[in-house]
């Protein structure tokens, strides 16, 4: 068993399904078998500590000393703290590909943290609503994704209430919030071109009304409060749903299972994993597999495995994201460059969980190509290198790109004597900055 | 400038040379970008244009109020600021239309004939969509029609430049913003978390750079630029608290001034959704707006100010009748500012639609009576002297769309 990366599919593997090498790594033979053997099993992160209960005391906390929207300190710490901690779970994990996928889904579905009701859950979200779900069908995760508190209240679901509701006609006023119904058919299931009118958004905004959020104990979190749920039948896309607090869930299920779902999501999914042109035929095998599957996600996740253009080297640019942990990972970075690597996303313009719009960030390379963005690059790499003077290079290069290193990497690597030269070179390399 | 190093290119793979919106658009003009480009271009006029796209759907009947119309206050009294000449009320345009009382600065512009506003404009689409009606402006044109990069983009491509200094456009922020992205080169700028790179160092990478064809030229762009901006900064600090957008609207006020300095400053606001507590929200977009322009102005200086035009972009207004959140849902019709020396201001440029239940768009949204390329056009052939087979480039599918006229002083 070898430690260095001489199969160029095993480096392609590592790099384009994964995070990155580690030195550390088990190198396999077989890049299929290491990728499917990271689909089976439970994530230990799934459902663990600290809770959503934990977040949303929190949250109440904050609330209570000084209202909207300005977050108290503790509870941005703890926001902070949730950063860091599944970033170094990302660069620690020995199942890079699973984890991918988990970084994946968690911006599919695109919590926008950003005050005193979503720091306390941006993390949670992530262990309650993703991870359980990364193996699991779509349409388990479009429901734990749209019931837990961070979406609901991402996109303002908590306080949207039906105009006919009990608790608005007690008020004497109250009326929806269309913005979780719009982006759920837009941005999580049948698109755009899905074929919804206003009229469907306005149905499904109608459907969700009540599900809402609680704070206190016992009725702390996800909540279907009949209270402010609109009364009424509500025909979404043709199909007619009774008017209970629950037809939620199957609006859900059949926005899920929509032929145009299968077919965003297999979009995204081989946009991600093949190039940013991705050939058509690729996305209609994806999209088969979920048809036929059902919506299984690992029936995809096997369907892109099985795709030639997803063995084509180095197509995709690095994200900021992907660019800070491939590095942190090749050096082994030891904790407190942990959080310099978490502190790093918010330089780079990707900061973790807090994209501008619910569509979370792009993976393309046009949209990270800007003369800024590679300014930055270089400084960032430069600075975080510096506590590694004592590395080999040459090994790192071998962790980090093994056998995709171009020879022009190689030779300018050459051309300089200090390691903190070289290794600033292999990490603004073009090789390293694709994947 | 040029690092043409013949041993490295000869082992180079280089990475793939096709982006989606390069191969809608045709591959060739990117694959020698890199070598085809002059590295040093500065723009030989001094016309100067800022585009400030505030994405999220900006709530034009919030920042330029119809408080004449009869039917607003039915659809969103909660929303409607107090009436002009009360205290913190709005500041009257005109007898029908009030400027949000949180735009002072802008408010000195207009009563100085440098400010006005066109209403009830709709994006290409008129969708209610963020994502494609942020790309329906940005690309301007629809996606289906073929257009493949950003209209600053092509607008960049056509400007007459000469030796020295950086782009002729430039952008603001981490990312490369859909508006200026083909084929045209353009510069970018951010603030830096991080120490300088040295020269020796940054010299290396960048040559390495250059065995990528997509890689290359930003990053030669970036380590050519890096000293321009640097140089033009230096002794100007940001005021404390700045906001990021401040601090490119500062920046970019002095970068347009400079010589060598681009033409074109392209910045991005997010803040604009504003589905919930509006009334607060918008308070916070429009202090930091109207601190902004005021920044950009006092950094251009009043020479460069006598030839500059802002212009606000946003993907939709918003709907006409508050949500159940004291908020606005996704609508269509909505409102851009114009601000600088050269623009004819002191009104609001309308065909005011109405607001009564039928005269609403699909009984909901402001309805839109104006194309947002009409008022871009506008500005590109009033300001920047465009042709109409200039204009026709940069928005090739605006048939039967006239640029509007009389937007700036003649």
């Amino acid at each position: 068993m070898s430690n260095r990366l001489t199969n160029a599919q095993v480096a392609l593997a590592f790099n384009r399904f994964g995070l990155g090498g580690r030195p550390d790594d088990v190198i396999p033979n077989d890049p299929v078998e290491w990728l499917t053997a990271q689909l089976t099993g439970s994530d230990p992160l799934a459902n663990a500590p600290p809770t959503l209960a934990y977040g949303l005391d929190l949250e109440r906390k904050a609330i209570q000393a000084h209202g909207n929207p300005k977050p108290q300190k503790s509870l941005l710490s703890f926001f902070q703290d949730e950063q860091e901690t599944i970033v170094d779970a990302a660069i620690a994990t020995e199942t890079p590909f699973r984890e991918r996928l988990v970084w994946f889904w968690a911006n599919h579905f695109a919590v926008q943290a950003g005050g005193d009701t979503t720091y306390g859950v941006a993390g949670a979200f992530v262990r309650e609503a993703i991870r359980p779900y990364v193996l699991d069908t779509f349409e388990n995760m479009l429901v734990a994704a749209i019931t837990h508190p961070a979406i609901l209240c991402s996109l303002n679901s908590d306080v949207s209430m039906g105009p006919q509701s009990p608790l608005a006609l007690s008020r004497g006023y109250g009326g929806i919030n269309e913005n979780l119904a719009r982006e759920t058919m837009e941005l999580f299931t049948i698109g755009v071109n899905g074929g919804y009118t206003q009229a469907d958004v306005d149905a499904l905004a109608y459907i969700l009304t009540g599900w809402t959020v609680g704070y206190t104990t016992p009725d702390i979190g996800f909540l279907a409060d009949a209270d402010m749920h609109q009364p009424g039948q509500q025909t979404m896309l043709g199909v007619t749903y009774p008017g209970t607090v629950f037809d939620g869930y199957a609006a859900l299920q059949y926005l899920a299972t929509q032929p145009s779902t299968y077919t965003l999501l297999a979009t995204k999914l081989v946009t991600h994993f093949t190039s940013d042109t991705p050939d058509p035929n690729d996305i209609a095998t994806v999209a088969q597999a979920l048809t036929n599957s059902g919506g299984s996600l690992p029936a995809a996740y096997n369907a892109i495995i099985g795709l030639a253009n997803a063995w084509v080297p180095q197509t995709k640019l690095r994200t900021p994201v992907d660019l800070v942990l491939a590095a942190a990972r090749a050096l082994a970075a030891p904790t407190g460059l942990r959080k310099q690597a978490t502190d790093a996303l918010d330089g780079l313009g990707q900061p973790l969980w807090q994209p501008p719009f619910p569509n979370g960030w792009s993976d393309l390379t046009e949209d990270w190509c800007s003369g800024s963005q590679m300014l930055l690059r270089t400084n960032f790499i430069d600075d975080y290198v510096k506590p590694f003077g004592t590395v080999d290079p040459n090994a790192t290069a071998n962790t980090a790109l093994g056998a995709l290193i171009s020879p022009a990497t190689t030779a300018m690597m050459a051309r300089v004597s200090k390691t903190h030269d070289k290794l600033t070179i292999l990490f603004c390399s073009p090789d390293f900055q694709r994947r | 400038m040029s690092h043409i190093h013949p041993s490295l290119h000869s082992g180079s793979h280089g990475g793939p040379a096709i982006t989606r919106r390069m191969a809608l658009g045709g591959i060739g003009a990117c694959l020698t970008l890199a070598h085809l480009r002059p590295a040093r271009a500065a723009v030989s006029f001094p016309q100067r244009l800022v585009v400030v796209n505030i994405r999220g759907g900006l709530d034009g009947m919030s920042a330029v109020v119809p408080y004449g119309d009869p039917n607003l206050a039915g659809l969103r009294a909660s929303l409607i600021p107090p009436p002009v000449g009360q205290q913190g009320g709005m500041l009257d345009m005109g007898g029908f239309y009030g400027l949000n009382p949180g735009l002072p600065n802008l408010y000195s512009l207009y009563q100085a004939n440098q400010m006005l506003a066109v209403h009830a404009v709709g994006n290409l689409l008129l969708t209610r969509s963020h994502f494609a009606g942020q790309e329906a402006i940005e690309l301007g044109e629809t996606a289906q029609t073929g257009a493949a990069n950003g209209w600053i983009n092509r607008l960049v491509g056509l400007l007459q430049t000469e030796q020295g200094g950086v782009e002729a456009g430039v952008s603001f922020g981490a990312g490369n913003p859909l508006i200026g992205q083909g084929p045209a080169a353009m510069g970018a700028w951010a603030s830096s978390n991080w120490p300088a790179t040295n020269n020796t160092l940054a010299a290396l990478v960048e040559t390495l750079g250059e065995t990528d064809a997509q890689i290359g030229p930003p990053t030669e762009s970036g380590f050519n630029d890096r000293s321009y901006f640097k140089t033009w900064l230096a002794g100007s600090t940001a005021p404390n608290g700045s906001t990021a957008l401040q601090n490119a609207m500062r920046s970019a006020g002095i970068f347009i001034a400079a010589s060598g300095g681009p033409a074109i400053a392209v910045i991005e606001s997010n803040a604009a959704d504003t589905h919930t507590s509006q009334v607060a929200r918008l308070a916070t977009l429009f202090a930091d707006l109207d601190a902004s322009i005021a920044l950009l102005q006092t950094a251009a200086g009043p020479a460069t100010w006598a030839n500059t035009v802002v212009l606000t972009l946003t993907e939709f207004g918003r709907m006409a009748a508050v949500n159940g959140c004291s908020g606005t849902d996704h609508g269509t019709g909505l409102a851009m500012f114009l601000a600088g020396g050269p623009v004819a201001g002191g009104r609001v440029i309308a065909d005011w639609p109405g607001l009564g239940q039928t005269q609403l768009y699909q009984g909901r949204d402001l309805a839109p009576t104006t194309d947002i390329r009409a008022v871009i056009m506008g500005v590109l052939q009033g300001h920047l002297g465009m042709t109409n087979s200039q204009l026709a480039t940069i928005f090739p599918n605006a048939t039967g769309v006239s640029p509007m006229s009389g937007l700036v002083n003649g």
